[in-house]
């Protein structure tokens, strides 16, 4: 709880004089690597979002895009004027590989950068970038038996360290 | 709100827990351990776009013969190699990758080429990502009478060398599958394990047809240069 506290004091720190927004928004991103869903409120206070995403990854061993992902993000602005935002934004989330060599649920955590560019008068869509860093690894067993051998290996999944999105917000009261 | 996040919290956080216990291989005694040790060219870079790379390991098999030369059993074959795995091939089943290990192996796939497929692919548990790092696999013979041949075939794709050149035309002794093919051919290690010996280190014994059309073994090494540095040494040892 202690954590959390800090965590909400240090980024209502970060955002102190910076102009206050309309935080609401749905949102679309897409990066090489995953396609993501995103729905983004005020949370706590006015200048700290957060927001639930769930999508798709390709990043397992089969490269398809079949891969759930899901988590949260919260994030405050640490720069905006008129028609641009830059927010800091941290997230945890979880990685369901799914293909036929191995099953895990892997925690992937981030920090990143978020530049939101206001498209249009009323400041109800933007051009979403993100770019950050992310973390995920997990090792796991394979096993194969035959009439001639038992053999066994650990492998390991990580997801890709740069986590670089392009994407469509809509924001909502 | 609040509420959904404190449980999202708290299953991020079981599952962070459970994902630190390490997965470890148990050897027991007559188990076998072949430890796999990178070498200097073991990642190569592979162009993605606008002059973008990535780093690349190479694809491998690993499995046993007798000392008549037949075919055994698979250990480990990496993904692309034993599904039909490649990424953007528009068909090009790379024949040229390990011929060696396809033509010992010997098994015919309806296209006629010796190849898993998508749809006939290698056994999950000998399949498996290819590592970036060293890579340790356990093996435990069913039975370990007579002694038994360890091969390993390793490729990297368009490594050319001078010998081994992009623009060789199909047909020539050193075509290799092209812009996007091999370069130099798959490089071969063997080593025989007898059931009384307890150390092995494999060592390499000729590199493969350079276009995968057949099964022999070349030894002009002095035509190979980075493929024979991909791997630093494979240690064999029975527990």
């Amino acid at each position: 709880m202690k954590k959390i506290a800090f965590a909400t004091a240090l980024f209502a720190l970060i955002s102190f004089g910076v102009k206050s927004q309309n935080p609401n928004q749905v949102s679309a991103r897409l990066s090489t690597n995953q396609f993501e869903l995103g729905y983004q409120r005020k949370f706590i206070q006015q200048k700290i979002w957060g927001e639930t995403y769930i999508g798709l990854g390709n990043q397992d061993i089969n490269k398809n895009f079949d891969d759930v992902i899901a988590g949260l993000r919260i994030g405050t602005p640490i720069f905006k004027n008129e028609k641009n935002a830059i927010h800091l934004a941290a997230g945890i989330g979880l990685y369901f590989s799914n293909n036929d060599i191995y099953s895990l649920v892997m925690p992937v955590y981030s920090g990143f950068i978020a530049y939101n560019r206001y498209l249009g008068k009323s400041e109800k869509h933007s051009l979403l970038i993100n770019l950050g860093y992310q973390y995920g690894k997990k090792d796991y067993k394979q096993e194969y038996s035959s009439a001639d051998i038992y053999t066994a290996t650990i492998g390991s999944f990580k997801v890709s360290p740069v986590y670089l999105s392009v994407g469509y917000g809509f924001h909502f009261k | 709100m609040k509420k959904y996040l404190f449980s999202f919290i708290t299953l991020a956080c079981i599952v962070g827990f459970s994902s630190c216990e390490k997965e470890e291989l148990s050897f027991t005694e007559g188990d076998i351990q072949i430890e796999i040790e990178t070498g200097e060219h073991w990642l190569h870079d592979f162009p993605l776009l606008l002059g973008i790379t990535k780093k690349n390991p190479p694809q491998f098999a690993i499995w046993l013969e007798d000392t008549a030369g037949n075919y055994i059993s698979t250990v480990f074959a990496t993904y692309k190699i034993a599904t039909e795995g490649w990424q953007s091939n528009n068909g090009n089943r790379r024949k040229e990758a390990l011929p060696y290990w396809c033509h010992q192996r010997g098994v015919v796939y309806e296209d006629g080429l010796l190849l898993p497929t998508k749809e006939n692919p290698l056994a999950d548990g000998i399949t498996g990502a290819t590592p970036k790092e060293n890579k340790t696999l356990q093996l435990r013979l069913k039975s370990f009478n007579e002694p038994v041949v360890i091969k390993a075939e390793f490729n990297h794709s368009i490594d050319f060398n001078e010998f081994f050149p992009e623009d060789a035309k199909v047909g020539d002794a050193n075509y290799s599958g092209g812009d996007m093919g091999s370069g130099q051919p798959a490089i071969i290690y063997a080593g025989t394990l007898n059931p009384v010996s307890n150390e092995l280190e494999l060592q390499i014994i000729g590199y493969s047809s350079p276009d995968g059309s057949n099964g022999n073994i070349n030894t002009d090494f002095e035509k190979l240069t980075t493929s024979k540095t991909i791997v630093g040494k494979i240690k064999v040892t029975k527990k």
